[in-house]
């Protein structure tokens, strides 16, 4: 074991539920052990407990079941990217109802509090397919407009708005703000299930796609980190959709290694999943 | 018009050479904005009135820039305040029910007039032309050099000339100097319903009246907007 071991890259993966945390993690952790991409596990980590399930389902063609509401697991991954720098790498699996009680209910709970202080970088995942700016009176114009009811409304806040809200509880939390552009944490969105978004995929990047699909955010993360210090990547853990019960024969044949992808910001496919946390851990070490 | 406006900013629009940096007050722009989605469980509608309630100072709408050429944040605050009180303003500048309309004309920064063609070009448009000469002659009397525009808003209705000119008329006299816009949601034949938004928030977050002392905010992390149920 030549790679020093350095301090180590904790990493704030935030996403709502069913965006796909668990595949991800699971598949993650499957590329990280062939030791053939970006960053490769150095050992075999100690406790792979909370993804066992995940990779199970995956061997067998099937997603994995929803990661029950109040679970918070940390795994540490001793990894060495290819530069040779040897991080260990925390990478938790939770369910995503806690981050959308976070926005709900505006309020931290303490061991978020900790993790969030603690983190050299912010992953935040959306399921982008499910995010658009819905139609409104600009882009759709009426023929006649009627007084509105107040009360016919439902109270669903539009999702970018939910993300910027997020963010800006998070800033905050962290005790930083935002007079000046951030450098701290460095921040990266993921945009997941990148498959479910098909021809519009295969023709942009996914900074293109962020700006159509969710504008706000857009320009909230743009101009409130530095230049260099958040990147926007797609990501699709799977490759294909999956069923929980039916069991997808090439995925059982070839393996779940051979599917999924990460498109780059150029807009390029490219198979080795580990590339958002080597990414990331390449810029909280520039710094 | 505040609903419109937060709309063209989800969509990305942003005022020349600023971008959308956050919001203390997102969840009050969404519910203001909400009626005018398709989304809303049936078609989109105007939002509904703001009703003047008994509060003495109106709902502050927060939206905040960064200004590109030198990366600082600007805070531009949008009263959301019942046309009742300016109705009862302009008649008697001290009447009690006018308390909140006398706070926003003593603290705002910049004036937006709005005339609403709708209602210029409707059965009430006499007592419609009234209402706003009166509303335009007090704004005159307070502007104290501060920046004033006046807003022809659902501009694709026509107000009958004789109307428009007496309005433009008493803004050229009481007013003086003034700006003028007009927007509507439907689309004009010579552009993007949004373009003319995009046009009205880059005048407004320009003006600088004389009055006009920026707020130097710093580093503000423990700011009390943000008091997110810490300390409950």
């Amino acid at each position: 074991m030549a790679a020093e071991r350095t301090n180590p890259l904790r990493l704030m993966l935030i996403g709502e539920s069913n965006v796909g945390k668990s595949h991800y993690g699971g598949q993650l952790l499957m590329r990280l052990n062939q030791r053939t991409y970006a960053l490769q596990m150095t050992a075999q980590p100690t406790n792979i407990d909370a993804f066992n399930d995940v990779t199970k389902a995956l061997h067998e063609g099937k997603s994995a079941p929803h990661t029950s509401a109040n679970t918070y697991i940390e795994s540490l991954w001793p990894v060495v990217d290819d530069k040779g720098r040897a991080v260990d790498l925390e990478w938790p699996d939770y369910g995503g109802e806690q981050v959308r009680r976070l926005i709900d209910d505006r309020r931290i709970p303490v061991d978020w509090r900790e993790r969030l202080l603690k983190a050299d970088g912010w992953i935040l995942m959306i399921r982008i397919q499910r995010s658009a700016v819905e139609d409104d009176v600009f882009s759709k114009p009426l023929a006649e407009a009627a007084a509105s009811d107040p009360k016919a409304t439902d109270a669903k806040a539009s999702l970018q708005a939910r993300m910027v809200e997020l963010l800006q509880m998070l800033i905050y939390v962290r005790g930083v703000g935002t007079s000046r552009a951030l450098r701290d944490p460095a921040l990266l969105v993921l945009l997941s299930c990148w498959d479910e978004l098909d021809e519009e995929g295969e023709k942009s990047t996914p900074i293109d796609v962020l700006k159509r699909r969710m504008p706000l955010l857009a320009s909230f993360v743009e101009s409130n980190w530095q230049k260099g210090r958040h990147e926007v990547l797609g990501l699709s853990a799977l490759g294909r959709p999956l069923d929980a019960k039916r069991s997808d024969v090439e995925y059982v044949d070839s393996g779940p290694e051979s599917f999924g992808y990460i498109i780059e910001q150029n807009g390029r496919r490219n198979p080795d999943l580990s590339i958002p946390i080597s990414r990331l851990a390449s810029i909280v070490s520039d710094g | 018009m505040l609903a419109a406006w937060y709309l063209v900013t989800g969509r990305g629009a942003s005022p020349e050479g600023r971008r959308f940096c956050g919001s203390y007050t997102l969840i009050g722009w969404e519910n203001i904005a909400r009626s005018m989605r398709w989304s809303s469980g049936g078609a989109p509608s105007f939002p509904a009135h703001t009703s003047s309630g008994a509060g003495r100072i109106p709902g502050l709408l927060h939206m905040a820039f960064r200004n590109q050429r030198d990366g600082s944040t600007e805070d531009l605050f949008f009263v959301d305040a019942p046309g009742e009180w300016f109705r009862s303003w302009a008649v008697n500048r001290e009447a009690s029910e006018a308390e909140g309309a006398r706070w926003i004309a003593e603290h705002a920064d910049a004036f937006l007039v709005v005339a609403d063609c709708e209602a210029l070009a409707g059965k009430d448009r006499g007592g419609a032309r009234n209402v706003l000469t009166q509303i335009i002659q007090r704004v005159g009397d307070e502007r104290d050099g501060r920046p004033v525009s006046l807003v022809w808003a659902k501009s694709d209705i026509d107000v009958p000339p004789a109307i428009r000119a007496s309005i433009e008329t008493a803004a050229i006299r009481h007013i003086g100097e003034h700006t003028t816009f007009s927007w509507s949601v439907k689309p004009a034949a010579t552009g993007e319903a949004t373009d003319a938004f995009t046009g009205l928030l880059s005048w407004t977050i320009a003006s600088r009246g004389k009055r006009y002392r920026p707020t130097d905010s710093g580093d503000r992390p423990a700011d009390h907007f943000m008091a997110y149920g810490h300390g409950r």
